[in-house]
């Protein structure tokens, strides 16, 4: 609004001082927002745009980080696609997503039509908290807490040999077949909180008077949820989907805190890897080749998700 | 969300869309000619002759990097030092154990250096131009006469490898015993009556343990600690003179040797019986620290540098001895390396200062510190006359280290021939641990990483 006011007032300004409204006020009139928008222009170039080129460029070389480097062209992304300990990682990443988003939300939806019908103030409120407690704890600290719940004495195994399932018992991180499992566990109780909360925001912006025609109409508590509350709640879906595969395909603090990849880069996932790469193994170019991987992939999945919840709200 | 307006996106879509391209246009045309990163140029324009005679009544400050796991020695030996020099001060910059490695090239090239450090890639170091050259030390100090040979060997660096050339890192000679550590009440309840000398001897005494149900060995693996254990066979089964190659870089030096993988073998063997605490691939240093000491297992396989991470509340409760060896006819092998020597940064603006440390690394008093802290000196071993179960573990200490020197038993960890290998390791032992890899691969997908990273 402000700068529709701004530019007319220029436009008058310019018509008063130049009484020919050539080309050049043309030019002043287009420019003028972008001379506003400058400074903050200025800063995200500099300090977004250019790490991201830099990385694109590093992803060129080879390169310990300190001395000389040298041009590789592409051989750090054919190194990517080709060699199975940087390839499996991305795969890891899609495994996640099960963890990070399809359950998180699934429960999330369950949960939140559930609370729609919970009776009193108080009952709901907690429910609320309790849910979305875990959201606030850092992921950092939540594997932390987790990695000793899932130790040889840990709670879970004190659960299971309690229950008479001494057999399952086992150092969960420690497992070739369990830890990717176990560290994707704790994605979904750190995001189904987040998702849940969302989702009950959505549900009480949908009409009431949908739900009492879709009874009157004779559906069940199942049908209404998925005749009513599930096309109701289609943005939210969108936000959660989104948000929860970027967090699972940029994974670090859970897996780096947890199990830093091992055992035997079972729980290997990207962003513990480019830290691998640069720091401990000292392929800076390896490294920014495998983020600029990763980040296209998120790129080229999160822009058709995107349509596909935009496209049907019309 | 809100809907714009469909008109409204085009110029911004142009305008955005030619700032992006003339940004990426920009970038690869300075990709094309230059690349990142050149080696950092040395502060001092003038060149480092070591003169440390107006350094010592100057007023100065150092800076020394050390791991969190030996910042208390660091701390002794920094005192020691400012008594003597009480114009100096030396500040510690602590990094936690697994970063250490990490963080140090960095520093090193960073404008605000710490002064003395012991990187762990000294080839790496040298060839980014990141530690001085301390020849002229050596002279002045006159380390060549008070020094073995072999212990200033580890300090030199030429052509990509480490063992002859020009010397970067000096100064006394004392370094940790990596060995077996054992619970002495646990040792007495498996009815072990002596120190085994033999790996023959070692795998009974696991046996026994195994037996009487107590875990053999506690070890954490989830930071590749178990690499402690496959190092001391390594050393035993391919003789410590070759793994040093291998660690140093020498031109031919290999992996790929039969002895190397019986040494794997030996490991496997182990892990496949069950002589490691079940969930070794799912702690780390810290954990297996408690469970040794709250008498979770019978030994511990690592360095005599826990000596200052173990609770106080168990000593007298444990002891160590040294790896025993392949055969009765065999020598005995340690891994250390020298905690006296250390490097001085290029780009240190105290250098002579920080020589003047490194001199005094090189004094009795120095040693005395290093010896505290579970690091005996080299320079003036007793003739070994080994090590028995009921001496405490400061004669053991002393006695285990005589023994490898007696034998020319002292190798450095194949972690350290290049990062790569160091990454590697801790993925495969875990592998070799759980079953998932036998030893023939494991030593072929090490040789793999090796023969890859160390001519880079």
């Amino acid at each position: 609004m402000s700068t529709h006011i701004g530019t007319k007032d220029q436009a008058a300004r310019t018509v008063r001082v130049q009484r020919r409204p050539g080309r050049r006020t043309f030019r002043f009139r287009r420019w003028a927002g972008w001379l506003f928008a400058l400074p903050a222009l200025a800063f995200y170039g500099f300090f977004n745009l250019r790490a991201i080129l830099q990385s694109v460029q590093y992803s060129f070389y080879e390169w310990n980080g300190i001395g000389a480097s040298t041009f590789v062209g592409l051989q750090n992304y054919i190194d990517v696609f080709t060699q199975p300990e940087l390839l499996r990682p991305l795969i890891n990443a899609f495994y996640l997503i099960l963890f990070f988003t399809v359950i998180p939300v699934l429960f999330g939806l369950v949960a939140a039509a559930t609370m729609r019908t919970m009776e009193g103030r108080f009952t709901g409120a907690l429910a609320r908290t309790l849910l979305f407690l875990p959201q606030i704890i850092p992921g950092a600290a939540a594997a932390v807490a987790w990695s000793w719940m899932y130790s040889n004495n840990g709670v879970i195994n004190q659960v299971l040999r309690a229950v008479g399932l001494d057999s399952l018992t086992r150092a969960w991180l420690g497992d070739f077949d369990y830890a990717l499992s176990a560290v994707g566990f704790i994605g979904t109780w750190l995001s189904t909180g987040l998702c849940t909360l969302l989702l009950i925001s959505g549900i009480g912006k949908i009409d009431t008077a949908l739900y009492e025609a879709a009874r009157l109409d004779g559906a069940n508590a199942v049908q209404q949820f998925l005749n009513v509350t599930v096309p109701g709640l289609r943005r939210e879906l969108g936000v959660c989907v989104t948000v929860t595969i970027i967090s699972a395909l940029a994974s670090f603090d859970v897996v780096y805190l947890a199990t830093q990849g091992g055992p035997g880069g079972t729980t290997m996932v990207p962003g513990v890897q480019v830290y691998l790469l640069a720091f401990n193994d000292a392929r800076l170019g390896a490294a920014c080749a495998l983020a600029v991987v990763l980040a296209v992939l998120i790129v080229a999945i999160i822009v058709p998700l995107q349509r596909l919840f935009q496209e049907r709200e019309s | 969300m809100l809907k714009s307006l469909p008109t409204a996106h085009t110029p911004w879509r142009h305008t955005a869309g030619r700032f992006l391209a003339l940004a990426l246009v920009g970038t690869f045309a300075l990709s094309a000619c230059s690349g990142p990163g050149a080696a950092p140029s040395e502060v001092a324009a003038k060149e480092f002759t070591c003169d440390t005679q107006a350094a010592s009544d100057a007023d100065a400050s150092l800076k020394l990097f050390t791991a969190a796991g030996t910042a208390e020695y660091a701390q002794s030996l920094s005192d020691a030092f400012m008594k003597k020099y009480p114009k100096i001060t030396v500040k510690l910059q602590t990094e936690a154990d697994n970063n250490y490695n990490t963080v140090l090239p960095r520093l090193l090239a960073s404008d605000n250096p710490p002064d003395l450090a012991i990187p762990n890639d000294l080839i790496g170091a040298v060839k980014d131009g990141l530690v001085t050259n301390l020849d002229k030390c050596a002279a002045a100090f006159g380390w060549e006469k008070e020094i073995p040979s072999s212990v200033l060997a580890a300090g030199r660096v030429s052509g990509g490898g480490i063992g002859s050339g020009s010397l970067f890192q000096g100064g006394g000679a004392s370094g940790p015993l990596v060995g077996v550590f054992y619970n002495r009440e646990l040792a007495k309840r498996v009815g072990l009556e002596k120190i085994p000398t033999t790996v023959q001897e070692f795998e009974a005494a696991l046996k026994s343990a195994k037996d009487a149900g107590i875990t053999p060995i506690v070890a954490s693996n989830a930071d590749g600690l178990t690499g402690h254990l496959f190092n001391l066979l390594l050393g035993t089964y391919m003789g410590p003179q070759d793994l040093l190659n291998v660690v140093w870089r020498t031109p031919g030096a290999t992996l790929d040797t039969p002895e190397a993988k019986e040494a794997a073998a030996v490991l496997e063997k182990w892990a496949d019986a069950g002589y490691f605490n079940a969930d070794a691939n799912a702690i780390n240093q810290d954990a297996s620290y408690g469970q040794f000491a709250s008498g979770q297992g019978l030994f511990l396989v690592s360095g005599t540098w826990v000596t200052q991470s173990l609770p106080k509340s168990f000593d007298g409760k444990y002891g160590i001895f040294p790896f025993p060896a392949k055969d009765a006819g065999s020598g005995q092998v340690s891994m250390t390396n020298n905690q006296l020597a250390m490097s001085i940064a290029s780009r240190s603006k105290s250098k002579e200062a920080a020589a003047l440390f490194l001199d005094f690394l090189s004094t009795p008093e120095a040693a005395a510190v290093a010896s505290d802290a579970g690091y005996p000196s080299a320079l003036n071993t007793a003739a070994g006359a080994g090590v028995t179960l009921d001496q405490n573990i400061g004669e053991q200490i002393q006695a285990g280290y005589a023994t490898i020197a007696a034998d020319n038993g002292f190798d450095n960890w194949l972690n350290n021939a290049t990062p790569e290998v160091n990454t590697k390791m801790t993925e495969q032992l875990q592998s070799l641990l759980a079953g998932r890899t036998d030893a023939n691969a494991m030593v072929s997908a090490l040789q793999a990483t090796y023969a890859a990273s160390r001519d880079k």
